[in-house]
């Protein structure tokens, strides 16, 4: 549904509630807070402009609570519910709950997070919309090892299964050879069905080198859906992102039109609403579907700069039932920007570092932007993301911005805590990534070869 | 692309490499004023965490849950839900709990309510009202004081 409201209830925290809260306020919306008692404390009551506590620090309690979430809107009269990213941001049921209660949800259908939420479902929704997936069949493997290895000897090896419930990541094992099949299929399975609660499983080509590239799209509740932009994430480890782009270097406007088309005619066909993310997989000039993301992601802002537009502004205006203007949309990305998320992590290690910051000093200036909940005398908490600000720089060309980054990077002070800092400033100076077009291992790779602590 | 295996056990500390487990034992370990925190599972799989030299250990004072301003013996009866205060039955004449009044423990202090619901709020303890700090009609939130009381002498 979508209907025009006055209210939003922001479903999460950290920096993505400031984000919403703001784009709230923008739009003369009443921006509802909730929060866990441990972020809570300190703050303003409800009646001061402070968050409703809704439960204890778990996120299991709180920010996870369906229940919870759905009585604290109920008594702050909100009339929308905006989920930002993690937690119930992709989960269905709760899409369907707050409708069920004559709310808004800020999304797409349920229907829609459904289909993207199974792996299998999705393939086959891409490849029936002519969007170019990883070669493999969409469905579920078979029981028999044999046919399995059939299966495998097809698409040829390496190939990786997957489950179809997972996702970013996880639940996933590369086969290089037909000895493994039987052992990585039963792991996998087993896998699967404990963390996923579905055993089914599917096989795709395993690519050895590509880059990760995502397509952003918008749509309305009319029928409209453009795409806005393409980023490039290829800088992950252990399938964290860790620094993104946009636009993806070295993609040809050609081919980026024809894979964005398709993206927008996916979402038509499946009845999509709101922003949303096709995942791809980059190698050798060709695009291979990988997953869609069904809600805002970390790294929208560096879209936003290159694109002019302000999704959250959009998701909202659609939410509202508003038409969306797709001639907006149309044109190539202004400029260039990066992304390097600020986590609260030792930067060699990569323990999670919670505690209290003692002072904070962000960077500001013309191209400068930064998305953060923190300042000082803020206590890091252990129980959620590490994630504590996104410092975001767009400059005319890639070169500038690289440059713009390290200036940043340089005059960013976050005390008392360990931060990934230093690595966001390696990265920044590693010649192959100032090159561009590193692919998914290569920060893993740089990590192995550099003695820990170095930086 | 990922080499990601879970544990088959069934034990307690299901997956060393969960975040959360980690910055959970090493808050701990920092409260605690140790340096170094080991774990060995059965099935040999361990933990270690070390805190780097000269890293600030944080304060207890510092974690330490805002006090309530009644003092050291005074307990905090807290809102069990978020919802609207309520500081008596919608039949009743009179609120339950006032600056005064003694109340024992599991006696009734007020009600939250969220729509038709009205949920008890009471004290745990036996105490005299020192402070309320909620009126009536009051949005509050899971864990927001109410109201304080003492133990009587």
């Amino acid at each position: 549904m979508a209907s025009p409201f006055t209210s939003v209830l922001i479903a999460n925290r950290g920096e993505i509630a400031v984000r919403i809260e703001r784009a709230c306020l923008e739009l003369g919306l009443r921006p509802v807070l909730i929060a866990s008692e441990a972020d809570r404390a300190g703050r303003p009551s409800p009646a001061a402009g402070g968050p409703l506590s809704i439960g204890p620090s778990a996120p299991g309690r709180s920010y996870l609570n369906q229940a919870a979430l759905l009585l604290a809107a109920r008594v702050t009269g909100a009339e929308a519910v905006h989920p930002g990213y993690g937690f119930l941001s992709e989960n269905a049921d709760f899409a369907e709950a707050v409708e069920e209660a004559g709310l808004v949800f800020i999304g797409p259908p349920a229907s829609a997070i459904r289909t993207m939420g199974d792996k299998i479902a999705a393939k086959r929704a891409m490849m029936a919309a002519g969007v170019p997936c990883v070669p493999g069949p969409g469905e579920p493997l078979p029981e028999d090892a044999g046919a399995v290895r059939a299966i495998a000897e097809e698409i040829g090896y390496p190939v990786i299964v997957k489950a179809a419930g997972g996702g970013g990541g996880r639940g996933m094992r590369v086969v290089r050879e037909s000895a493994e099949v039987a052992d990585a299929i039963a792991i996998t399975r087993e896998e699967a069905r404990r963390a996923f609660g579905k055993p089914e499983l599917y096989m795709e080509k395993f690519l050895e080198h590509p880059r990760h590239v995502e397509f952003q799209v918008l749509c309305d509740n009319h029928g409209n859906a453009v795409w806005v932009g393409h980023r490039d994430c290829s800088v992950q480890r252990r399938h964290q992102k860790v620094v993104e782009e946009a636009p993806a270097p070295g993609i040809a406007p050609e081919l980026a039109e024809r894979i964005g088309a398709r993206c927008a005619e996916a979402c038509r066909q499946i009845g999509y609403r709101g922003v949303g993310t096709f995942e791809f997989l980059y190698e050798n000039g060709e695009f291979y579907f990988i997953e869609m993301n069904t809600r805002l992601q970390v790294e929208h802002p560096v879209t936003e700069m290159t694109a002019g537009v302000d999704l959250v502004h959009e998701q909202l205006r659609v939410a509202q039932g508003e038409v969306l203007e797709t001639g907006r949309f149309a044109g190539t990305a202004q400029g260039h920007a990066f992304e390097c998320r600020i986590n609260a992590e030792d930067p060699a290690t990569f323990v999670a570092s919670p505690g209290l910051i003692t002072d904070v000093h962000f960077p500001s200036g013309p191209g400068v932007r930064v998305d953060s909940h923190v300042s000082a005398g803020y206590r890091v908490s252990p129980y959620y993301d590490s994630l504590i600000a996104k410092l975001i720089v767009h400059a005319p060309t890639r070169a500038e911005a690289i440059g713009r980054m390290q200036v940043a990077l340089a005059q960013t002070r976050i005390e008392g805590i360990a931060t990934n800092l230093p690595l966001h400033e390696r990265i920044f100076a590693d010649p192959d990534f100032v090159r561009g077009c590193v692919d998914i291992h290569h920060l893993e790779k740089r990590l192995r070869e550099e003695p820990r602590g170095e930086a | 692309m990922a080499k990601r295996d879970r544990a088959t056990g069934g034990e307690a500390i299901g997956d060393f490499s969960d975040p959360v487990l980690i910055s959970t034992l090493t808050g701990w370990l920092e409260a605690s004023g140790a340096r170094e925190l080991e774990i060995t599972t059965a099935d040999g799989r361990a933990l270690k965490i070390v805190l780097a030299a000269g890293r600030p250990v944080a304060k207890l004072s510092e974690a330490a849950p805002e006090q309530p301003a009644g003092g050291p013996e005074a307990h905090a009866v807290k809102a069990p839900l978020a919802g609207i205060f309520q500081d008596r039955h919608p039949a009743a004449a009179g609120p339950l709990a006032e600056e005064g009044l003694s109340l024992t423990a599991g006696a009734l202090a007020g009600f939250v309510e969220v729509g038709p619901v009205l949920l008890p709020v009471r004290a745990r303890e036996a105490g005299v009202v020192i402070e309320v700090r909620a009126r009536a009609g009051d949005l509050v939130g899971y864990g927001d004081t109410i109201l304080l009381t003492e133990a009587a002498r």
